[in-house]
């Protein structure tokens, strides 16, 4: 088996201009031939190994064969093939970019309103709304993302304020600022999850109602798949936490918000 | 007698396949056998032949089965072969018949 693979590499060895299907049938053709041959020698009566020698060298020189089939292939369809190759990987590549361009462009595509391109959209999943920022006369800012999920629905306090009710005092109107988002980018959040929202301070000083979707901070994200909402409640400095609930829908879900007095000071 | 040397391969291999499409080596023991080994060819060299005719359109190629399950490549003569094999034909017909003149005109050996 040896010196008939060593006879074809020979032969292969001095095909320059064929691919390698080319040369892989090249291959088979002369491998089929010396069967061919070894089966008519073992039917005249000899052995295997002699039937397959003797096949081999009817074959002839290795280098002639090869040289002659290389005299017929022509180095203009492979260098033709290969370059063909070339232009339809720079071609993919290309079409990949400008799949890629068209792409971030409709990531970037928006409806008139703040916060609704599909890039701030996927920024809601992964941090919290970019223009909720302290009103002035805020003594208190920091944002949050803790956030519960409630079916196929998330509800995430995004930020919360502290402003003080009355010069002089420790009493601070508290603004928890909600957003709702769905799951899945395309599908609208869930209206009733707001409106069922409760916050209530530690001391149980209060407990919140939402504002209504037709007062306060409110938006809607494109395609509606986030809301935002705004529960107010007063808190002291003794509060260290608010418990945030929602019960709607036959869901609940309950989430233990820190107070962050330190690092949320103005 | 010393063994011939072919001149006119494509001439021979188009003539058998002009009969039935014939693989490999049932070309190279045809052709010993109708020349009454006359031609016996290095066996290896007749693939670029082949591989020359079916880059000119002369052959066409296919695979079928041997009776042992193995795929064998067979070798069909096509019209353009067939064109081609007249003309070879017409060819070496004139070239024997001036062969021939010559030498009849030879004084008779002894």
């Amino acid at each position: 088996m040896s010196a008939m693979a060593d006879f074809y590499d020979e032969v292969l060895s001095h095909i320059r201009y064929a691919t390698l299907e080319e040369r892989q049938a090249i291959r088979a053709e002369l491998e089929g031939h010396v069967e061919d041959r070894a089966e008519a020698l073992e039917a005249a009566g000899y052995d295997r190994a002699e039937a397959q020698s003797r096949s081999l060298a009817a074959l002839g020189d290795p280098a002639e064969i090869g040289r002659a089939l290389n005299a017929q292939l022509s180095p203009f369809w492979l260098w033709l093939g290969r370059a063909a190759v070339v232009v339809l990987v720079l071609f993919g590549y290309v079409l990949l970019h400008l799949g890629m361009a068209s792409l971030i462009d409709l990531m970037d595509y928006h409806e008139p309103g703040p916060v609704q391109t599909v890039r701030e959209q996927l920024a809601i999943r992964r941090g919290t709304l970019s223009e909720v920022e302290p009103g002035g006369e805020a003594a208190y800012f920091w944002r949050s993302g803790q956030e519960m999920q409630l079916g196929e629905n998330m509800v995430r306090l995004e930020a919360v304020e502290l402003v003080p009710i009355m010069e002089g005092t420790e009493v601070y109107q508290g603004r928890f600022i909600f957003c709702v988002y769905h799951r899945d980018l395309w599908q609208e959040a869930a209206q009733g999850f707001l409106e069922y929202l409760t916050v209530t301070t530690e001391t149980g000083s209060t407990e919140a109602e939402g504002l209504g979707w037709d007062k306060g901070y409110q938006a809607e994200g494109w395609f509606k798949s986030y809301r935002v909402w705004v529960c107010e409640a007063l808190v002291v400095p003794e509060d260290t936490y608010v418990d945030v609930r929602c019960d709607c829908y036959g869901l609940q879900g309950q989430m233990r918000c820190p107070l962050r007095w330190k690092e949320g000071a103005l | 007698m010393k063994k011939k040397t072919i001149d006119h391969t494509d001439l021979l291999v188009l003539t058998l396949l002009s009969g039935e499409d014939m693989y490999g080596y049932q070309i190279i023991t045809e052709l010993s056998r109708r020349s009454d080994h006359t031609f016996d060819m290095k066996e290896g060299t007749l693939y670029p032949v082949l591989h020359g005719l079916w880059k000119s359109g002369a052959v066409e190629c296919y695979e079928a089965e041997a009776p042992t399950g193995r795929k064998r490549k067979y070798y069909h003569l096509t019209r353009k072969g067939r064109d081609a094999l007249k003309v070879e034909q017409e060819e070496w017909r004139t070239y024997a018949r001036g062969v021939e003149a010559v030498l009849s005109t030879a004084p008779a050996l002894g």
